[in-house]
């Protein structure tokens, strides 16, 4: 079973639209699943670019999970890296979340959790 | 019978390379990994990489404290850019540097070796030789078809390692529904029978997950492999210098030899659409070399190949060199002088295994003027057995 790096954060919202952008960093190829309430949102490959994930009002209270599988495809680093950044609520937020594989061409999940309050 | 004939062939054939051989070829000068290893002409049996910059300094620390002064039979390789995280830098990015191929792929190399006495006795080293340099791709290509092939199919086993931790979600949320159902005293069987459905697909998608991490390594593999099959222009830049220091005394130092590369190349692949079969069908490289030793006039050494493959059995390839100033640097006497080395070469498939090639043209100058003469006509024979993998007969396990 693939090795896990769990992050948990909050994120405050407001009454605007909240929006979440991902990156998969490092050079590094990853496909990742948005889920708000338990409900699936998207499933994308790569980066994700201001994806809307309902308004204040409707997500307030909720769980953000990005859950991402990410792959060592690079040559030059067995790093990786998943930054996400939240905008729409009372702040912009950004954070990065990082692991490494000890064997090249192994997988990491990402699991990052964020209450949305 | 047939596989002596095959021996013998080959036995043919590789006397004819051997009464060809020469000590230069285009592919020795190819811009090294390691120029310092390369001017001290050391090939170390270990080289620390450090991966980050903590390992890096507590290896320095160690190295310098343990020698109680400059190292002796060490040796260092360290990509900078990769020493920190890049969050910011996209699979995409990656693959297409643009410029920033300059920083990703610089390589910086140290050896250090012992000075050994000039009579070359096996006395006590009177001092240590420090090689320095460093290698970096300033334009680095692109991937062929072939990528977008295995990304896709790498996305599509993500996908399947994401539905195991979707189906993990999917049990967790039926747990705590019908621990909320029991609690509040509801009927349960409804919430139970889901339960159970959930367990079940899970348990389905965790028996497959060890063979998709399986094949997620094996994919992600592979598209590691498409890093040196590059295609395009991709132009690398080394360069290095030693220096003596007798006595290991800093104020005694002396310049020692250096050198610097540059290795253009190009190469065409062409794909069938889907990118599951590429073959190349151009493929040139130049090579530019100039090495200087202490008090010797430095030596140059241009020259290029150019392979076409026409058809999918045919190769045409030709290969110029040319040496300028005086010594050979490469410890052997047979290139004296300027001198240059021509050859074509004509290669045909006949089949998967056997091929015949013929090539022709001059060799460099030898100490005695001759310039002798490259002839060569010979068979390529693969002897060894094609690998079979049975196919199971239908309806079974």
């Amino acid at each position: 079973m693939a090795d896990k790096v769990k992050t948990d954060d909050t994120y405050q919202v407001g009454a605007a639209d909240v929006f979440l952008s991902l990156t998969i960093g490092d050079g590094q190829f990853g496909t990742s699943d948005v889920f708000v309430g338990g409900t699936q949102i998207v499933r994308a490959s790569g980066p994700i670019g201001n994806l809307r994930l309902g308004s204040g009002a409707t997500i307030k209270g909720k769980k953000l999970l990005v859950r991402s599988v990410v792959s060592d495809v690079s040559t030059m680093t067995n790093k990786m890296s998943v930054s996400y950044r939240l905008n729409g609520g009372t702040a912009p937020k950004a954070i990065v979340a990082k692991g490494s594989v000890a064997i090249s061409g192994k997988t990491l999940v990402f699991e990052t959790r964020f209450a949305l309050s | 019978m047939r596989t002596a004939a095959a021996i013998l062939l080959v036995a043919v054939g590789s006397m004819g390379i051997a009464h060809a051989q020469t000590p230069v070829e285009i592919d020795d000068l190819r811009a090294p990994t390691s120029p310092a290893f390369v001017l001290l002409d050391v090939t170390p049996a270990s080289v620390e990489r450090p991966e980050n910059p903590k390992a890096f300094t507590v290896n320095l620390i160690n190295t310098i404290s343990r020698a109680k002064g400059l190292p002796q039979n060490y040796a260092l390789e360290v990509a900078p850019y990769w020493l920190t995280y890049h969050p910011n830098l996209t699979f995409e990015q990656y693959q297409t540097p643009g410029a920033r191929s300059l920083v990703q792929t610089l390589a910086i190399s140290v050896a250090t070796t012992p000075m050994t006495p000039a009579d070359g006795s096996a006395a006590d080293p009177i001092g240590t030789r420090i090689g320095l340099g460093f290698r970096t791709n300033i334009t680095n290509g692109r991937f062929d078809a072939t990528m977008n092939r295995l990304v896709g199919e790498l996305a599509t086993l993500q996908g399947r390692l994401l539905d195991v931790g979707k189906a993990e979600d999917a049990v967790e949320a039926a747990e705590d529904a019908l621990a909320a159902a029991k609690q509040a005293g509801q009927p349960t069987d409804a919430l139970q029978n889901a339960l159970k459905a959930r367990q079940a697909e899970l348990a389905s998608l965790k028996a497959q997950e060890g063979e998709v991490e399986t094949d997620l390594m094996t994919k992600a593999l592979e598209i590691q492999a498409l890093d040196a099959q590059r295609v395009g222009l991709i132009v690398t830049l080394a360069a290095g210098k030693t220096w003596d220091f007798p006595a290991d005394d800093f104020e005694m130092a002396q310049a020692g030899r250096w050198g610097v590369w540059v290795t253009p190349t190009y190469r065409f692949r062409a794909c069938t659409p889907n990118g599951s079969e590429c073959t190349a069908v151009v493929d040139a490289i130049a090579v530019v070399r100039a090495l200087r030793d202490p008090g010797k006039d430095t030596s140059w050494d241009v020259g290029g190949r150019m392979m076409w493959q026409p058809t999918r059995e045919l190769k045409l390839s030709s290969e110029i060199l040319r040496r300028w100033a005086g010594a050979s640097t490469t410890g052997t006497a047979v290139v004296a002088g300027d001198s240059n080395r021509t050859t074509a070469m004509i290669e045909y498939q006949i089949r998967r295994d056997l091929s015949l090639y013929a090539s022709f043209g001059r060799d460099f100058k030898k100490d005695t003027g001759q310039k002798p003469l490259v002839s060569l006509m010979g068979l390529n024979v693969g002897l060894g057995k094609r690998p079979t993998v049975a196919v199971p007969a239908a309806g079974t396990p």
